[in-house]
């Protein structure tokens, strides 16, 4: 049972492995692109940009325009920070230290002694690791030491934790490497940190945080496999050398200088190490642009920078598939005057046209020292197509709608015209018959795109119809004028015939005008004149109209019911009358006659609202009138009330 | 009927004798604004609702004024003392006027 789950875990792995392979470089055109990046951090007002641009200069062995004015720039940049932080410090001096050719002196006394008394401090809680990187760097770049490199492993032995964040891993591992062989401890803990590594599609392997993250740890754990000689046991399998290659190319268009000079820097590394080389094999051509008259396969081999290898190599088909079925195997590529190209005679016996699916495998002539990856099982699509086809038994004509006769055909030769001109009208049918073939081998072929297009002479409006395939392979269109007159507009009139060919293994579409026709719809022209420039016309305005008033009653009516509806204001006064209303009691005192002259005045101001005033005013008079009514109401009715308690 | 004719003169007796004067007054208000409300409804039965806006502040006026007179009155009755312990008739009354400062102000603005 184990032995069978073994067998499968190495089959997978074996699968997993074959698949993976680097299919692109750092072309001319990307290095040209990343130097552009590269010169505009130059400009940047952040020292950190000018640093990762020139050092990503240096990486692409570019000249760095104006030296002097960038070491200006730093003197500048240096003697005026109010306080220098470690990262500023960092980056100006190793940009200092990068260009080499600067005269003058940065002045960073104050900062080497802070770093010296960061090295002594007995409690490192607070220091960080990214601090530590900066501070021993700094020290390099101004060829300096620091004065106990025991103790200084100590504190990196005791800040290093295994939940370290991966970029804090990053930068110890930078650190360390700059130490020496004394940093051998850390090396368990480098496979612990690459488990941390994010797989996507299987394809790619990155971590957290993205390109610079992923360059800092992987260039960090090569340079440190270098300083302690990690020699056989290298960390990081071949498999993932090569997605994290697959990674790091994906991200060749990254447009900030930071990220340029990371990604220079990872695939310098990837390059120009002592473990493994991992190589990219790229088609000369996008998807090898093969026809019948170009036969010849090229593939490139470089390193990611596009580079030549250290080796020529002897280059093999191990498959090739077209449709599913194999087509040839152990073809061997021949080696061109470009060292990097190799290239295959593509003469597979017929060359039928189509996508296939290629696998090669590239092996070292020479022996090399360090091995090849991505080298085995490298797939590849190849496009075959047709530089041109042939329309073969072309047939056109039209046959009444009751179709009692026969249909009348002329045959027409491709590239031909037919002389006369067609007629048909709303009772007939169009008829198109034809077979496309493949010029070389005469088999027919299957297209995308068939059709037959109408275009009418005098308005230029065009109508497509498609051309179907029957079970013999042909084409044909079989056309009732009456039904489709819509797609026509019902606009009678004289129309050109287009035969239109088109597919992704065509090289060249076809358009073939092979003859004109004069059509003939039941209806009037008139829709015609209905063309595009009346549909873009301003449309008639439409001017609201309020609801119309319904017709009012006579005069007499109105006044009647105004009457009638203030009538039970008579009733009311002769009621309260009835009652004994006693006004004798009315309380003459100021609170009374300001209430109910206030309380008059609101219902006034009410009728005024009514009448023309808008509500702003009204609300601002009802406020002030509000608050008087308000008082002498209080006033009032608390006398009132004292009154009848009495 | 003539039950119906002694039920209703036992009503209007009782009504005349028990019921303190100030409510009378209050009662005869409410009345006046019935009777305001049913000449307006039968306006609109027989002429018409337009404009429709002028006849609903109208008719609405009327009914609400109506409904603020039944609190009154309820707030003011001796009778429901026990519910409105905290609220004495002056109290009462200044509510009524401050509603219907507040309500005049809507249906005027709506009256167009």
């Amino acid at each position: 049972m184990k032995v069978v789950f073994l067998f499968f875990v190495t089959t997978g792995c074996l699968c997993l492995s074959s698949s993976l392979s680097v299919d692109t470089y750092l072309t001319s055109r990307d290095k040209d692109q990343l130097k552009n990046v590269l010169l505009t951090g130059l400009e940047s007002e952040n020292l950190s940009d000018v640093f990762y641009a020139v050092s990503g200069l240096q990486q692409l062995n570019q000249q760095i325009p104006d030296v002097q004015a960038v070491c200006n720039k730093l003197v500048k940049y240096v003697g005026k920070a109010k306080s220098l932080s470690l990262d500023f410090v960092y980056f100006s001096t190793s940009a200092w230290k990068t260009i080499a050719t600067c005269t003058g002196k940065l002045v960073v006394d104050e900062s080497v002694q802070e770093i010296y008394a960061m090295l002594e401090k007995k409690d490192i809680r607070d220091v960080h690791m990214s601090d530590l990187y900066f501070g021993v760097s700094i020290l390099s770049n101004l060829n300096l030491k620091p004065k106990d490199i025991t103790k200084l492993i100590n504190i990196i032995k005791r800040k290093m934790k295994p939940d370290d964040t991966i970029t804090d891993f990053g930068y110890s591992i930078h650190l360390l490497a700059s130490l020496g062989p004394d940093g051998r401890f850390a090396f368990n803990r480098l496979s612990d940190a690459i488990m941390q590594v994010d797989q996507v599609d299987r394809k790619f392997l990155q971590f957290e945080g993205g390109l610079s993250v992923t360059a800092l740890v992987l260039t960090g754990v090569y340079k440190f496999c270098d300083a302690v000689q990690c020699n056989t046991s290298f960390p990081i399998q071949n498999d993932q050398a090569l997605m994290f290659s697959n990674y790091l190319l994906s991200r060749k268009s990254v447009q900030t200088p930071k990220g340029a000079y990371f990604l220079l820097n990872a695939l310098k590394t990837l390059s120009n190490n002592k473990y493994h080389l991992p190589i990219a094999a790229t088609l000369v051509k996008p998807m090898g642009d093969l026809d019948d008259t170009q036969k010849i396969l090229s593939v490139r081999f470089t390193n990611l920078l596009g580079e030549p290898l250290p080796t020529s190599l002897s280059v093999g088909v191990e498959s090739a598939m077209l449709n599913n079925k194999v087509v040839m195997s152990k073809n061997k590529f021949k080696s061109t005057a470009d060292k990097t190209v190799y290239e295959l005679e593509f003469n597979e016996p017929d060359l039928s046209i189509g996508i296939y699916s290629i696998v090669i495998s590239a092996t070292p002539l020479e022996k090399v020292k360090i091995p090849l990856l991505g080298n085995t099982a490298i797939p590849l699509e190849v496009k075959v197509s047709a530089s041109s086809v042939n329309i073969v038994d072309f047939k056109v004509g039209t046959t009444d709608n009751d179709q009692q006769t026969g249909p009348s055909l002329q045959t027409l030769k491709y590239g031909e015209k037919l002389s006369t001109k067609l007629k048909a009208d709303h009772m007939q049918r169009i008829i198109v018959r034809f077979a496309i073939k493949d010029h070389q081998v005469k088999k027919h072929v299957q297209v995308h795109q068939a059709f037959v297009r109408f275009t009418n002479t005098k308005t230029g409006s065009q109508s497509v119809f498609v051309a179907e395939l029957d079970s013999q392979n042909n084409y044909k269109l079989d056309m009732d004028l009456g039904v489709k007159s819509v797609s026509f507009k019902h606009a009678s009139g004289l129309y050109s015939m287009d035969l239109i060919i088109g597919d992704s293994l065509l090289k060249k579409p076809i358009v073939w005008h092979f003859s004109d026709i004069k059509l003939k719809f039941s209806e009037v022209e008139s829709d015609v004149s209905e063309s595009f420039a009346d549909f873009y016309k301003p449309k008639k305005l439409i001017s609201h109209t309020f609801r119309e008033p319904e017709p009012r009653p006579p005069h007499i009516v109105s006044l009647l019911f105004t009457i009638l509806s203030l009538a039970p204001l008579l009733v009311l006064f002769v009621l309260w009358a009835r009652l004994g209303v006693n006004i004798k009691n009315f309380p003459f005192n100021l609170s009374a006659i300001g209430f109910h002259s206030a309380l008059a005045s609101i219902f006034i101001l009410f009728g005024m609202f009514w009448v023309y005033l808008d509500m702003f005013i009204t609300l601002k008079y009802l406020f002030l009138l509000g608050i008087s009514t308000f008082l002498f109401g209080n006033r009032l009715l608390s006398y009132i009330a004292r009154r009848r308690n009495k | 009927m003539a039950k119906i004719i002694g039920i209703v003169s036992k009503f209007y007796d009782d009504y005349t004798k028990t019921t303190s004067k100030k409510l009378k007054i209050i009662d005869a208000y409410l009345l006046y604004i019935m009777l305001t409300g049913i000449v307006q409804f039968a306006y609109c039965c027989l002429v018409g609702t337009f404009p429709f806006n002028s006849f609903l502040s109208g008719f609405i006026s009327s009914v609400s004024c109506f409904v603020l007179g039944v609190c009154l009155r309820l707030q003011a009755n001796p009778q429901n003392k026990a519910q409105f312990s905290d609220i004495s008739p002056e109290r009462g009354f200044a509510d009524f006027i401050f509603a219907h400062i507040v309500l005049h102000l809507t249906i005027v603005n709506f009256i167009g």
